[in-house]
């Protein structure tokens, strides 16, 4: 039997032990001392979540093919078993092998949202790990951060050794071939990270460095030496021809995502201005109808799962999707599995599908307007008008569903108090589309819409990048008026606003655009006692204003200052294939409420085309 | 056509969840590519029952579910194909087909079956004071010589003094309760049916402990009344005067029965 690293005695003691046990189906068991690199990848979140994530899995599986290389996971302990370890000096482990993370050449953390940053320092702490890489040795692991986040990762540069740019499926088989022979060679982690440097899309910020001007602005940022000064962001070209895990790992306690997921494209079209997702996974790229249909089938033969889950950020600009549902429908049909389907536009053809693989008395449809007018709409360029949302919202009622669900941001820029109040007037128009056309006799009760805001963080690589954050006081203005012109509506009654924490919203601005200056107040924070600040039972917003004032870091020159845009954000060394000028060209489009046409409409020359590949290839052949 | 299966939980897989536990084989029979029966509806759910929840922490040999097949198949077949998907952690020890109960009745829930289910403890290695055997003996005699041994019973709700004495069916030293039933430290039922599917060691999949001391209880469990075998444990303890600590023992259930007339008679016979 497999020895664990934690005893009985503390399994028994915290919550949801399973958490850390690991050998789940279709982990990959490997012997130790037949592989020559060891590989941990960490989710810095709970079991739970990071095991719902669909890229950990792509790139476990993509090592795993490597005799030489063994790649385990690891999660963030949660409070319970964090307070255990650090009394009773246990180590972090891998789930796998249970072996301590320190033991490993690679400690691989992905970083898919800001408030995770103190629980990176968990991992590096409990692990005992230097948290600051200058400070490392030659016996510790060469930590790397990838994932959305490190399209920014100067506040979190003084903790990681290399940041990976990009697409995990590119460059990692030639990082770790180098990695092999500069050990072979007997070379030192300063050899290896210096011939890391020189791998595209590989940034070890070390290499780098920072001068800041009177004024606070960076005045330069540049190599220090002959690493190169523009680190280019990694594109897989070919979706159909890649790594894509064939057997799931399943946990024994049910994740968050407790189900396959199916990646049937990467990148959107649409190009909404205040999407980072969106633009830093141009071009479009979709998978082939061939391959989405044998990994459905062989992921779910493998796994067992009784849902699959299509992921994308627009499935409705799949163009075979009509092929891939037909296929889906029955061949899941006869398995008795479910097909969940999020971010499908609503029409004739998303309310047909919907109804035949949900239940319309219990599910709802979600529209995501994201700006209550048509002004605000166009502002941020999504492409949404209110005759739709009209038009879907009623054809879904004549079909039975009663439940609305409707996504805005409050704080964009240029927004007016009248766009504000164009949310609950939307809201109730809706309501009324379901009052005045179905029969009293035909309603399942009365309508139920639920209206949610964020409140509007600007991220790099986005038109938004210069704009400046609301402050919260602004945020809870609007949120006020928002909520009494709600009261005012005919329907009040059968709507109901969520709003989120403005608290965690400032403090995501702060991380998602500070420089590396910022680094000491995540570190001051976690000192205080910061972690899961993700969670809301757990953020306290105190550990974040005392460190704030303890490293005299201004939080307003990060957040709520409008940038201009020939300064140089800290995020610049990074050439994402989307030149800066075509993202300022699209900011002052959107002053003026010009809308940019989508890349399937025509093409707007934003700088992806470079990789000849997905929806730039499709517009040229026509 | 439904089939009753036995199965064993060890090892880390000890720390799963009853819930846990039905996903997991709702999972194994997907993977085995099993005509199971389904429930209706949008969302539809494998038929399959599960007798008694196991506590975390806790090994086995003796946990059944019942699982309705969409058609007749051969139970050797089944019991081949769910054991190829199994883990370490579970597995499969026995099959077998349920008579067909006539049309428009239906049989008895597998939970409400549950009576009695019997447990190995063992002492852990490194924690308290181990007891010399003959002291457990004596400490058994003295523990069932009285009228009535009362202790402090909780549930959901409440808290209150319980005669535990009659739902200790019986408990003994050595580890064989046949040969135990002439030991002077057997006390209780000496007609409890052994179980006799084929091949079955119950203690098999049980942790052991270079300190070697156990003993062996059987006590009520189902919907009616339930012991956990950490009470007794806590309660003898007491007479053996050693401070109890939950996490010193290592449990593992042997058995699980149903009753037969005035007799208890494991699931899987």
């Amino acid at each position: 039997m497999r020895k664990l690293a934690l005893s009985d005695e503390i399994l028994e003691s915290i919550d949801k032990p399973a958490r850390y046990i690991g050998h789940e189906i279709n982990a990959v068991m490997k012997d130790t001392s037949k592989v020559d690199i060891r590989f941990c990848m960490c989710f810095p979140d709970v079991y739970e979540v990071g095991m719902s994530h669909l890229g950990i899995m792509i790139l476990y599986d993509m090592f795993n093919r490597r005799e030489d290389t063994y790649c385990e996971r690891v999660y963030s302990p949660w409070p319970d078993l964090d307070a255990i370890m650090r009394e009773k000096h246990i180590p972090l482990f891998a789930v796998e092998s249970q072996d301590p993370i320190k033991d490993f050449d690679f400690l691989g953390i992905t970083l898919q949202y800001e408030m995770c940053y103190t629980n990176v320092l968990q991992v590096l702490d409990l692990s005992g790990i230097h948290l600051m890489a200058d400070e490392r040795g030659e016996d510790e692991p060469i930590v790397i951060g990838g994932g959305p986040c490190v399209y920014n990762p100067e506040p979190i540069a003084d903790f990681f050794d290399i940041f990976y740019i990009g697409e995990g499926e590119t460059v990692y088989y030639e990082m770790l071939d180098t990695y092999k022979r500069i050990k072979a060679e007997g070379g030192k982690r300063k050899d290896f990270l210096k011939a890391a440097s020189h791998i595209e899309g590989l940034y070890v910020p070390s290499l780098y460095e920072v001068e800041y001007g009177p004024d606070g602005l960076i005045s330069h940022f540049g190599p220090k030496d002959d690493a190169p000064a523009k680190i280019k962001r990694q594109v897989v070209k070919d979706m159909s021809d890649t790594y894509y895990p064939e057997k799931p790992i399943v946990p024994y306690i049910k994740a968050v995502q407790d189900r396959v997921t199916l990646e049937i494209q990467r990148g959107c079209i649409r190009g909404c201005r205040f999407c980072q997702a969106g633009w830093i996974y141009r071009p479009v790229r979709e998978r082939s109808l061939e391959f989405l249909k044998r990994y459905a089938i062989d992921m779910i033969k493998n796994s067992g799962y009784e849902e699959i889950n299509l992921s994308s950020l627009s499935s409705s600009d799949y163009t075979k999707l009509k092929e891939l549902l037909d296929f889906l429908i029955t061949e899941m049909g006869n398995r008795k599995v479910n097909i969940s389907l999020p971010s499908l536009r609503i029409d004739a053809f998303a309310l047909d599908v919907m109804g035949k693989v949900q239940d319309v008395k219990k599910s709802s449809i979600t529209f995501a307007p994201e700006g209550g007018t048509q002004y605000m709409r166009d502002v941020i360029n999504k492409g949404l008008t209110e005759e739709q949302i009209l038009t879907g919202a009623l054809d879904a009622f004549k079909l039975g569903w009663n439940k609305v669900k409707l996504y805005f941001m409050l704080g964009q820029p240029f927004e007016r108090d009248e766009d504000v109040m164009g949310i609950p007037i939307l809201a109730d128009k809706i309501a009324r589309e379901y009052y005045e056309n179905i029969p009293k006799a035909t309603r399942n009760g009365k309508v139920a819409i639920t209206v949610s805001t964020s409140y509007f963080v600007p991220k790099p690589f986005t038109p938004f990048q210069w704009a400046a954050q609301i402050t919260p006081d602004e945020y809870l203005r609007r949120k006020s008026l928002l909520r009494s012109t709600l009261a005012e509506q005919l329907n009040a009654k059968s709507i109901k606003y969520n709003w989120h924490d403005s608290d965690t919203s400032i403090l995501e601005g702060l991380l998602a655009r500070g420089d590396r200056r910022v680094g000491a107040v995540i570190l001051e924070a976690y000192k205080n006692g910061a972690l899961f600040d993700a969670w809301t039972d757990h953020f306290d917003m105190k550990r974040w204003t005392d460190a704030l004032k303890k490293t005299g870091i201004d939080m307003d020159f990060y957040t709520t200052r409008e940038r201009s845009t020939d300064e140089i954000l800290p995020w610049d060394f990074i050439d994402a294939s989307i030149s800066k000028k075509f993202l300022a060209r699209e900011y002052e489009r959107s002053k003026q409420g010009l809308v940019t046409l989508n890349c399937r409409q025509r093409c707007s020359a934003c700088g992806c085309n470079e990789w000849n590949t997905g929806v730039c290839v499709e517009t040229r052949n026509k | 056509m439904t089939l009753r299966i036995r199965f064993a939980k060890y090892g880390a897989l000890r720390f799963i969840g009853h819930l846990d536990v039905m996903r997991y084989f709702q999972k194994v029979i997907r993977r085995a590519d099993l005509p199971v029966r389904y429930s209706q509806g949008f969302t539809p759910h494998q038929i399959m029952t599960f007798a008694h929840p196991l506590s975390l922490g806790v090994s086995s040999d003796a946990e059944y579910m019942e699982v309705d097949f969409a058609e007749e198949l051969d139970e050797r077949e089944v019991f081949d194909r769910m054991s190829a998907q199994m883990s370490e952690g579970f597995a499969l020890l026995s099959c077998s087909k349920l008579p067909e109960v006539p049309e428009g009745t239906h049989r008895d829930s597998l939970m409400s079956l549950v009576s009695a289910a019997e447990y190995m403890i063992s002492w852990k290695d490194g924690y308290s004071e181990v007891p010399g055997e003959d002291r457990l003996r004596a400490a058994i005699g003295e523990f069932f010589s009285g009228e009535s041994i009362v202790v402090e019973k909780s549930t959901k709700k409440t808290t209150e003094d319980t005669d535990i004495k009659p739902y200790i069916y019986r408990i003994y030293p050595q580890g064989d309760a046949f040969l135990d039933a002439e030991d002077p430290g057997f006390y209780g039922d000496k007609n409890i049916t052994r179980s006799f599917a084929e091949g079955i060691d119950n203690t098999a999949h049980a942790d052991t402990f270079e300190n070697g001391r156990k003993f062996f209880v059987c006590v009520a469990s189902g919907s009616a009344m339930n012991i956990k075998p950490a009470l007794v444990t806590e309660a003898l303890c007491g007479v053996l005067g050693i401070e109890y600590n939950r996490h010193a023992f290592a449990l593992h259930r042997m058995e699980t029965y149903k009753r037969i007339g005035g007799n208890l008679v494991p699931l899987d016979m």
